[in-house]
């Protein structure tokens, strides 16, 4: 018992996620509460289960991101690697591959894109947001090019069910996958190597490197996983659209970024934590289905999402202070 | 077990030679480490200490010569192989990573994992409470590393080289942040490891714990090993001289002060919380002391006085009028200027040049209508590389390649170039050798001379003996006492200090 009230006090900082991440919370359900009241529609089984299937992928992503963040780097790559995936898959499915195979291909694109995003930026030092602008870009050349600009058409059923398609209690295939996604990447941030070096190498990459852990390893598989987990959301995606667009999820990083950052991740690196990221991507997903049910145009929702960011940030300022 | 094969060495380093661009930072190097001795390394800043010991923890690379661990061939190509060979090291600049707790840091990197992946968070707290224990150190394991004072942290970083249980473990400055009742249980813990056959390497610019603590120490100049001598064959002064090469002079310089000319006096300046009850009168030209040990309060009411941290109590007065300083703004409109203990990271844009450091925030002083005046700038900061010997190949050099001496004389000439009044100085000559810090010091007394006062906080007593007069002792974020150096004993001081 004593223990614990002593850690409480000195972990301060500790705390202090904890209350954002309950500030967080705090300012969702006055949200929620906000838009039952405005719209008659808000507050229904059918509109809870399209803010599920809509933030799904959006979660997925962010887990990547925070944990790009969080070892002291960003991930620009998020939008082409999804319109890769799907580029990828919508020409082996339309070839007539086996569908996983035809997934597992997918996969493959985020995580050959993570370990050269990794290793350019540990082998060669270039700072992660060059290094992930630069192949963002050729990764997206790739996917028009290969496409020749076209999006690609006409999914068997069984990939569709990956997007839209309904498992238990009615609810959304997708919210599946991102439930995993939380579950392992939650197991794997806080009680494994990976996470552990994560945050030494965010937090102080010397003191990491002193301490015998390998950066430019650490590094690539922090980058391969995220990838990986945008191969994921590109698949749903894909799914959902049942289309493979090559200009699909143009600008979806700086929306994962926001929702990282409303998380409470430390954008110096070295914090993070799944659960924010996850109420942050919610935050985001209910604000613009809550906007668009209300009729705010989507200019006027962008705004408000910006808005929305700036006093996040200054109420967790506000709050440190 | 203590090993009695005094033959068998843990480390053999012959003719170790490391270029970097300009300049031969160790040059044909050989040095050797016993089982169970503690062997002591020095020089003055530049000198190759930290380059000598890079090498051996597979930091840097040596461009030629070999070394012998244990006798076998090591070829270090990183950390992780210096490790690996039972190298643990304990750098100067405290290297935690700072969202991680205590015992995560402790076992960074050699997690105990169960079932191959899940870390045992709750075993290593338990580990690292006992390796703690046994260093009779009372930090909270679960702590974040960042919200630790600057000692603990220190004995944190140790605490993981001991963990360890290395062959060979190397100490860089490890005393630089402790204080002295941390300073003794540190020398035991080192006397015990060695006594257990650990080989220890120690580097310190405090000469007298060298001597305290080392069975052999080897002393280097300009990238040359200048000799390795047994504790009994050689003593501070010869050191000192092999160090720098000539003798120094370390007199006290006499001064008169005009005590009937108060700049700045303090009225129970204090702040909530943090500092209570500030009484004091600097005179003009007065180099006056504050000692105290790490946490006593000195960095505080220096804040305070430059208006870092805002007083909630009492009064400040500039030559006899009330002012009020809120702000680091209003102090410098008063001529105060603060030299901060962390020059590279509050001080200096380590990335920018001299010129540029030297007129930072004062631009207005070589501005020309609206543009920066590039050869009043440089005219500037040449004139101070003149008055205060900065050696410096030129004005354009990054402050970054300048040694800490250096740097810290750019730090200075920013406030000379403010025209300056009463300088605040935390730690002036922190992490500066001997020869830079005497150097200082001459500086700090033309500058008094010149009508300029100065109060230096300090955790070294031979410092303040050596510039001020008179000196406040703080000790629990108060003033205790306010003396006249020459009319009370170190011991004296020291009791009032602890």
């Amino acid at each position: 018992m004593t223990e614990k009230t002593k850690t409480m006090s000195i972990t301060g900082k500790q705390i202090g996620a904890f209350l954002q991440e309950k500030g967080l919370i705090i300012a969702f359900i006055f949200m929620c509460a906000v838009f039952s009241l405005l719209s008659p529609v808000f507050f229904t089984v059918s509109n809870f289960l399209n803010i599920a299937l809509q933030s799904s992928a959006l979660i997925i992503m962010g887990i990547g991101m925070s944990l790009t963040i969080a070892s002291g780097g960003i991930d620009l790559t998020v939008g082409g690697v999804i319109a890769l995936t799907g580029i990828i898959m919508g020409i082996m499915l339309s070839a007539g591959f086996n569908l996983v195979i035809s997934i597992l291909a997918g996969l493959l694109v985020g995580v050959v894109a993570g370990v050269i995003n990794g290793i350019i930026i540990s082998k060669f030092k270039v700072t992660p947001f060059i290094a992930t602008l630069a192949t963002y870009s050729m990764i997206r050349a790739i996917a028009l090019i290969i496409s020749d600009g076209r999006p690609i058409y006409g999914f068997p059923v069984g990939f569709r069910f990956l997007g839209s398609g309904k498992l238990l209690f009615n609810l959304p295939t997708a919210f599946f996958i991102a439930l995993a996604c939380i579950i392992i990447f939650n197991f794997i941030i806080e009680h494994t190597r990976i996470g552990r070096n994560a945050l030494a190498i965010g937090g102080n990459k010397e003191a990491a490197r002193l301490s015998g852990i390998n950066i430019v390893t650490n590094t690539v598989v922090f980058y391969a996983l995220a990838a990986l987990l945008y191969s994921i959301a590109g698949i749903i995606y894909t799914a959902r659209l049942n289309a493979a667009e090559p200009i699909a999820a143009m600008g979806v990083e700086l929306e994962v970024i926001a929702a990282t950052v409303l998380g409470g991740t430390r954008m110096e690196g070295g914090y993070t934590k799944i659960s924010g990221t996850v109420i942050g991507a919610l935050v985001l997903a209910v604000l613009r289905n809550g906007l668009t049910l209300l009729g705010v145009q989507s200019y006027y929702q962008q705004l408000t999402i910006g808005i929305v960011i700036v006093l996040a940030v200054l109420a967790d300022q506000i709050r440190k202070k | 077990m203590p090993r009695k094969d005094n033959n068998n060495l843990l480390i053999s380093m012959k003719n170790i030679t490391k270029s970097y661009p300009g300049v031969v930072a160790v040059n044909d190097v050989s040095f050797d480490l016993k089982h169970g001795e503690i062997h002591g390394l020095i020089g003055a800043n530049g000198a190759g200490k930290s380059t000598l010991v890079k090498i051996m923890y597979g930091v840097e690379k040596q461009d030629e010569g070999e070394i012998l661990i244990n006798g076998k061939k090591a070829d270090f190509r990183n950390p992780v192989d210096a490790i690996s060979m039972g190298v643990s090291y304990v750098p100067q600049e405290v290297t935690l990573a700072p969202t991680l707790n205590v015992a995560q840091n402790i076992f960074l990197n050699r997690e105990v994992v169960a079932s191959g992946v899940y870390i045992k968070d709750k075993y290593m707290e338990r580990e690292a409470k006992k390796i703690l224990d046994g260093l009779s150190l009372d930090i909270n394991v679960k702590a974040q590393v960042d919200s630790l004072k600057v000692s603990d942290k220190q004995m944190v970083a140790i605490a993981n080289a001991i963990s360890r249980n290395s062959e060979i473990m190397i100490f860089d400055e490890p005393t630089a942040a402790l204080n002295e009742n941390e300073i003794v249980h540190l020398f035991n813990t080192i006397t015990n490891l060695a006594k257990s056959g650990v080989g220890i390497i120690f580097i310190s610019h405090r000469l007298d714990e060298i001597f305290q603590l080392c069975d052999r120490t080897t002393i280097m100049r300009d990238g040359f090993s200048k000799g390795t001598y047994k504790k009994e064959e050689i003593n501070k002064e010869a050191a000192i001289n092999i160090m720098i090469g000539r003798d120094l002079e370390m007199k006290e310089q006499d001064r008169f002060i005009s005590l009937e000319k108060p700049v700045l006096t303090l009225e129970n300046l204090g702040v909530a919380n943090s500092f209570s009850d500030a009484n004091l009168t600097l005179n003009e030209g007065e180099i006056f002391g504050l000692f105290g040990q790490v946490g006593s309060g000195r960095t505080e009411l220096l804040q305070m006085i430059f208006g870092a941290v805002k007083a909630d109590q009492g009064k400040i007065l500039i030559d006899n009028n009330e002012v009020k300083i809120n702000s680091p703004i209003d102090a410098i409109k008063h001529n105060i200027g603060f030299v901060t203990e962390e020059r590279k990271t509050q001080g200096l844009i380590l990335l920018l040049n001299i010129e540029d450091n030297v007129s930072l925030g004062n631009w207005k002083k070589v501005e020309k209508i609206f543009f920066i005046d590039k050869t009043l700038k440089s005219k500037t900061a040449k004139e101070f590389i003149k008055n205060l010997q900065i050696i410096t190949t030129s004005s354009k050099q990054l402050v970054n390649n300048l040694s800490g001496g250096n740097q810290q004389k750019v730090v200075l000439a920013r406030w000379l170039n403010h025209s300056t009044r009463i300088l605040l100085l935390d730690e002036p000559t922190k992490g500066i050798d001997v020869g830079a810090k005497e150097q200082l010091y001459q500086l700090f007394d033309e500058l008094s001379k010149e009508g300029i006062s100065i109060i230096m906080a300090s955790s070294e007593l031979e410092e303040i003996r050596r510039c001020c007069h008179r000196t406040a002792i703080l000790k629990d974020k108060k003033i205790q006492k306010i003396v006249n150096l020459d009319q009370i004993s170190d011991n004296e001081i020291l009791s009032l200090a602890m």
